[in-house]
Order: C-alpha cells, then structure tokens, then sequence
C-alpha cells in the first residue's frame, strides 16, 4: 500500500523452494486483492474534525504548562541567587582593614640611639643659636640695620646652614 | 521521494508544536488508521475512540520519533497496535467481570447498536472475525498499515519467516472462509 514494496519473492525464497515461493507469493497477492475489494466505510468527518479539535486543545495546554514551567524556573533561579547573596552577607562578612601605625618603641630607638642623653644640652645650645639667628634676619628684614642688611643676611643663612650640618653630622 | 520530504517536514512542524502541521498528519493517516482499527473490532464507534486515543498519543510522543532514521508508519502503526491489545485486554476484563450478566448485556448491546453499526459490518468483517485476534492484526499491520514484513517483524519480536508464515496462513484462511461463505 506505501512502504511494503520489498521484494516479496527475494524474501520468500529464503525460507521456500521455487515452486512453493511462486504459490505462496501469488497467495499474498490474492489474499490483499481480496481485502482491497472490500473496502472500509470511510471514518466520518465529525470524527476528524472532533479529533482535530482535541489535539488544538492539547497544544495550547501543552504551551501553558510549558510557559508557566519556565516561568517557575526563572523565578526559582532568582529565589536561589538571592538566597546566595544573603548567605554571602551573612556567612562571610567584609574582613576587617589593619591600621598602619608607627610602632612607637622603633621612635624610642632612633631618639634614645642616634643621640642620647647626654646631647640634651647641646640640643638645647643649637635650638638657641637659630633663635637668635631667626631674630637677627627678622630684624634685617625690618630694615634695623641700615643698608649693611644685605650682606649680613647673606652671612646670617651661611651661618645657618653650617648650623643645620653640624647638627645632624653629630 | 518528494512525499517524504513533505511528510518529514510535517513531522517537524509536529515536533515543533504546530496544529496545523498535525491537522495535515491527521488528514493523512486518520483514512489508513480508522480502516485498520475497523477491520480489527468491527465497530464503528470503537474504531472511532481508538482512532482519537491514536492521534491524542501522538501529540504526547511525537517529540521521541527520530525524524533521520526511523519510519514513520512502522512508529504510527506500532502506537495503534498498542492501543489496540490495550482495548483487547480492557475489553476481555470486562467480559469477565460481567460474565454473569452475560444474557442482559447481550440484549442491552442488541438495543444500542446503531444503524450505522449494522450497515457497516460486511461479508470480510463476518469472516475476520473467524481469525484469531493476533493473525486479524497481522494482516492489517500489512494492509493497512502498509508496514514491510521485515517491520512487522520488528514490532512483534519475531523473525521475519514466523511473520511470513503466519500472514501467509492467515490470508489463505480467509479466502477459504469468504469462499466457503459464498457457497
């Protein structure tokens, strides 16, 4: 009718010899002309159509369902991340920044090594000298010593600067 | 060849949900199908109900045919030789359930049969029924549905020369049945 078109005969003679695959071979033929000849009433059209409007129904059930699935998907992923992220907050809270600080017993190192006790009065003599030599400029730049100032302010920053060296050479 | 190009671009359609596309699949297989269900129960109605379950389970499994391998008759028709030893094996739990109220129910089915019913049965559906119910479906797996025996084979899980012996026998019957009928 559509598809049984192998070769009937090639199939019987497997199992038959030639005569008995001739007669069983023009068996089959007669036996489906016999069932062509008697043909089925054909299936009424409200039945097609009936079944037609069932497998509609079906498809946009199937639609829905398929659409409320994704739909309770996206929304069961947006449950689980935010239930992640709060477990993140929760669990694993933001790790704490060390302050950087001057170790105050590494200043005590410097100041007690470097100079000592004992250069405490020669601090003080050296904190005196730029005193007065502070004073002198300033008294320059208020003009008090006529117009010599120049030249001894110019004296007055050598002086300061050979200060400045003596003092941090030790 | 054009045919089945057409037909597997229907399946596809099918596959992809598009009632149109099983509107066309209804259109051509509903005729093969209705014929093989009706040479099977001799009930129009009957025929009717199993054709609908066919095309309704269809719509369920047409997702699992393999469109580049597989045949689509020998699939449509291995889901209606299904559903039909289902309806046997209903109709026979039935049968025995009921046994005691044989006589009624016969009276009963007497009274609902339609017209239509009884216009429809003819000569070859008195005969088929004298067959046994598993040479009836093998004869209509053949003619009806078209399928190769070789496919038949296949869906009953038997060799290919048991089939060829029991079609071939079943056939030979038949003519002689509708033979001795017309003496």
């Amino acid at each position: 009718m559509t598809e049984n078109n192998e070769n009937l005969n090639e199939l019987l003679s497997r199992f038959l010899d030639e005569r008995q695959t001739h007669e069983a071979a023009e068996d089959f033929r007669a036996g489906e002309k016999l069932l062509a000849s008697f043909p089925v009433p054909a299936c009424d059209q409200d039945v097609i159509n009936s079944i037609k409007a069932q497998i509609k129904v079906r498809l946009e059930a199937r639609k829905r369902q398929k659409l409320i699935r994704s739909m309770f998907h996206r929304v069961a992923a947006c449950a689980v991340i935010i239930v992640l992220a709060i477990a993140g907050v929760k669990f694993f809270p933001e790790p704490k920044r060390e302050r950087v600080t001057v170790s105050k017993a590494g200043s005590d190192f410097i100041w007690d090594d470097e100079i000592g006790t004992g250069s405490d009065e020669q601090f003080a003599a050296l904190t005196a000298k730029i005193d007065e030599i502070q004073a002198s400029m300033l008294a320059i730049r208020l003009d008090e010593n006529g117009d010599e100032g120049g030249t001894i302010l110019t004296n007055l920053e050598v002086e300061i600067s050979e200060i400045n060296g003596d003092f941090w050479k030790g | 060849m054009e045919a089945r190009q057409d037909l597997k671009e229907i399946i596809a359609n099918c596959q992809a949900g598009s009632n149109e596309a099983f509107s066309r699949l209804v259109d051509l297989y509903a005729s093969r199908c209705y014929s093989y269900f009706y040479r099977l129960t001799g009930n129009a109605t009957q025929s009717s109900d199993l054709l609908s379950t066919l095309f309704l389970k269809l719509v369920e499994k047409i997702g699992t045919f393999r469109l580049a391998t597989g045949s689509f008759e020998k699939w449509l028709f291995t889901i209606a030789s299904n559903i039909f030893r289902d309806h046997l094996r209903r109709k026979y739990r039935q049968q025995k359930l009921l046994q005691g109220k044989a006589e009624e129910l016969e009276l009963k089915a007497a009274a609902t049969r339609t017209k239509a019913d009884e216009e429809m049965i003819d000569e070859l559906q008195v005969q088929m029924a004298k067959l046994d119910a598993e040479t009836a479906e093998l004869l209509m797996l053949r003619f009806y549905g078209g399928l190769t025996f070789r496919q038949i084979a296949e869906i009953r899980s038997e060799p290919v020369g048991t089939v060829l012996s029991k079609v071939h026998r079943g056939l030979k019957r038949l003519r002689e049945l509708m033979g001795h009928h017309r003496d």
